[in-house]
């Protein structure tokens, strides 16, 4: 056993707290006009290759440094289409997709040239593959697809999207597609989102993709997307704790320096208790995340129920973090001019993403053959 | 023992039922937002209706214009009015300074504030919190200092909800600065249009404007302004929290939350094309909240029960609200979840749920559990008044 950070982690950790407690941060969570400006400082720092082969032009360090600079993202509110790119995007292009295609776009995620989101989920919102219902019918070398696609975050912001769509009557039957957004055909609707971040609907109609752009063999997505969503669940609990672990401090300091009665309320117990509950609950999240994220690098064969744990706890207990903050704070904390509200509204966002705690729960029971 | 109301409270529910649908807009499903002028019209409006009817001040005196009606009534109606979502409840006229005055006022403050907040022709707020004075409020500064016939009023209040709307403030001050700090307050009743009297918004982290920074810059009061005696304000001033102190607007919002809820359920297919309402886990947590709710709706009866009896224990109007604000937001943290990756969506998508009201709901209520005494000190309260616990 060993909780500590390896060498690169560490470094990767420094060099992340130190760009990002300057150039993200709550205020330019609340700038919208900044991001783009910021979004090519962290390509320029080759963020978005940080786990990819450098035989595709990736610093190859590993999805646990991503891990550790994830938390940082998290922790800072940064936006940019990072994860989508770095976590979910380029692991399924590099385990899934053909020798020429992964020569062809690895390089270009990893200079930050093209960002990719990817498209799995419709109305129902779930991940099940029944519920796929985009279809691509095959033309000669091309595909066309039509479909709608739901909760596309970055989707009007991305260069590429990488797209499930069903193309034969089973149930997995489903193929993955990477597909340029502005190709004809592809329209997107920006939603107002809680969370800040952008989310969009995609309308496919007819959208035409070249063969090239089928990702791996035909009708064998799913599997491609059970693993993205391992990575998902996992990444966003490591997001999770960073963002829980931010919160915590934020708290500390403010029931130090408020008084009340002549002292500190830090000093009630009432206050003390709080803080030790949150203090317990992120301290187990990063547990729970980053040995998920592991388990992942390792292949470890219990890497489902690593997963489902860390999302599972993260879901429930860092939204509760994030309330039991805005306790301690009183009245400042409820104001839209505290940044409280926007770590808050993160975590309950993030909560439902990838399976949220009950789905995770039902998916634990499963792997535990209870 | 009897766990029922009257069927005279139960006729009234009936008869306020088809009030608020007559007079609230089709398909109102709140809340409020007292910033927008379309709200705010509606919540006037409905104001002064309650007011030709007899309810806006039904549990005052009838001397006072009321009609005397009984606490459990008066619960009855305030539950009532949360459930829809209703504006117009007035409650820093009608169930802070208003009983204030009747106790502690002039002849001359009673006949010159009761009628008009009878009538609904004017809006009250409480000006009792500071920057520095929150939870231990008996610390404020604010002072007012005799000068002449008149006090001069400096400093400043914050959180003052509906000071934007208000014309008139019931504030306290520190009078007396030599003596211990219980000891040098007093109430004084405030035209907001006095000179030097400053409102600022504050927005709050559901994005509505409810409540405000107040500040007073050598602000003229009349002295017949002072409410009780002078250095008494201490008293005056808590007294009103026995009407604050009661978890019965969230029974009701939480209940009218739940009730929303299992609507949804009923409609909306979980995996595997089930009713989320047949789904068991969703089945249990609904009923587990349904008991929370109804745990608390007792404590809110136990409260009235009291008062009709001319008690009024503090515990269990603290127990009350700590378990209304609980269970209110327990409700809206379990709809979250059932809402999914819904949830988030707000209000003008055409995909939202439920209007995207879940989500600023809960950001909203987050506020239930700070003002009139954080939970914190509701719980210290019990500890000490209801347990005689040893104080700290
Ligand atoms: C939506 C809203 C509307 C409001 N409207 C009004 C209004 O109209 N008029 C008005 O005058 N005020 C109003 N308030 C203010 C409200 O009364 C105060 O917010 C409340 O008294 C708490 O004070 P505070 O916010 O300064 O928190 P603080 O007192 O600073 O508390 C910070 C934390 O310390 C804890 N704490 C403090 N003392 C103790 C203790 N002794 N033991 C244990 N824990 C303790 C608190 O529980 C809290 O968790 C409103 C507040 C809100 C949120």
């Amino acid at each position: 056993m060993d909780f500590g950070l390896n060498e690169t982690e560490e470094m990767v950790k420094a060099a992340a707290r130190e760009f990002l407690s300057q150039q993200a941060g709550p205020d330019a969570a609340r700038d919208s006009t900044s991001t783009a400006a910021f979004w090519s400082q962290v390509c320029e720092m080759g963020w978005p290759g940080l786990a990819i082969a450098e035989e595709y032009g990736g610093a190859e360090m590993g999805l646990t440094a991503l891990g550790v600079l994830m938390e940082q993202w998290g922790a800072f509110l940064a936006s940019g289409p990072l994860f989508e790119s770095a976590v979910l995007a380029a692991p399924l292009l590099e385990s899934h997709a053909d020798e020429k295609l992964k020569r062809e776009v690895l390089p270009q995620i990893a200079d930050g040239s093209t960002s990719v989101t990817v498209a799995v989920i419709e109305e129902s919102a779930s991940w099940r593959p029944e519920d796929v219902r985009a279809t691509a019918v095959r033309a000669d070398d091309s595909w066309a697809i039509t479909g709608k696609k739901h909760f596309v975050s970055y989707g009007n912001e991305a260069d590429m999207i990488i797209i499930a769509a069903r193309t034969g009557a089973g149930t997995e039957d489903i193929s993955l597609f990477l597909v340029d957004r502005d190709a004809e055909g592809v329209t997107c609707e920006q939603l107002g989102h809680a969370s800040g971040s952008p989310a969009a609907v995609l309308t496919l109609n007819e959208v035409t993709v070249p063969s090239s752009r089928l990702i791996g063999a035909e009708n064998t997505g799913w599997g491609a997307v059970e693993q993205m969503l391992l990575h998902g669940a996992a990444f966003r609990a490591v997001q999770m704790a960073g963002l829980g672990r931010r919160v915590l401090e934020i708290t500390t300091s403010y029931v130090k320096e408020r008084k009340q009665f002549g002292v500190p309320v830090g000093s009630f117990q009432a206050i003390q208790h709080h803080l030790a509950d949150m203090a317990v609950a992120v301290r187990e999240v990063e547990h729970m995340a980053r040995r998920a994220a592991w388990s992942l690098v390792e292949g470890s064969e219990t890497i489902r129920k690593d997963v489902s744990r860390a999302k599972q706890a993260g879901s429930s207990l860092i939204p509760q973090v994030c309330w039991t903050a805005h306790q301690c704070h009183g009245a400042i904390g409820f104001t839209e001019e505290h940044d409280l509200h926007l770590y808050t509204r993160r975590a309950v966002s993030w909560a439902a993403e990838f399976g949220d705690a009950s789905w995770h729960a039902d998916r634990l029971a499963d792997a535990l053959e209870i | 023992m009897r766990f029922k109301f009257t069927s005279e409270d139960e006729q009234f529910r009936q008869e306020l039922r088809k009030f608020l649908v007559d007079n609230l807009p089709q398909g109102w499903t709140g809340p409020p937002d007292e910033a927008d002028e379309n709200d705010w019209a509606l919540s006037l409006r409905m104001k002064r209706a309650l007011a030709e009817r007899g309810w806006l001040v039904m549990h005052w005196p009838r001397e006072y214009g009321g009609q005397a009606a009984s606490p459990m009534r008066n619960i009855l109606f305030a539950e009532e009015m949360a459930y829809h979502r209703a504006p117009g409840n007035d409650r820093f006229g009608t169930r802070m300074i208003g009983p204030v005055l009747m106790h502690y006022g002039t002849e001359a403050q009673k006949s010159k504030y009761l009628p008009e907040i009878a009538s609904g022709s004017v809006q009250w707020c409480q000006g009792y919190s500071e920057p520095d004075a929150g939870s231990d409020l008996a610390s404020l500064k604010t002072s007012a200092v005799r000068r002449g016939e008149k006090f001069i009023v400096n400093g400043a209040k914050i959180w003052t909800t509906l000071a934007h709307r208000a014309d008139m403030m019931f504030m306290l001050v520190r009078t007396n600065p030599n003596v211990p700090k219980h000891r040098g307050i007093s109430m004084l009743l405030v035209d907001m249009k006095s000179p030097g009297v400053e409102v600022r918004p504050i927005i709050n982290m559901s994005g509505s404007h409810s409540f405000n920074q107040v500040t007073f810059d050598d602000v003229e009061v009349p002295e017949e302004n002072l409410v009780g005696d002078l250095d008494n304000g201490w008293r005056v001033g808590m007294s009103v929290l026995n009407y604050e102190r009661s978890g019965v607007d969230y029974v009701g919002w939480g209940q009218r939350a739940w009730d929303e809820l299992v609507a949804l359920c009923r409609a909306e297919t979980g995996a595997g094309g089930r009713r989320l309402a047949d789904d068991h886990a969703v089945r249990r947590r609904m009923a587990e909240l349904d008991a929370e709710l109804d745990a608390a709706r007792l404590l809110t009866y136990e409260v009235a029960w009291h008062q009709q009896q001319g008690e009024a224990p503090a515990d269990v109007a603290s127990m009350s609200k700590l378990a209304g604000t609980v269970a209110n937001r327990n409700v809206l943290d379990y709809g979250l979840q059932l809402l999914g990756m819904y949830g988030p969506l707000e209000k003008g998508s055409p995909y939202a749920k439920l209007q995207g009201r879940f989500f600023k709901m809960r950001m909203f209520y987050t506020s239930g559990e700070i003002l009139a005494g954080t939970t914190e000190i509701q719980k210290n309260l019990i500890a000490w008044r209801g347990l005689q616990l040893p104080r700290v």
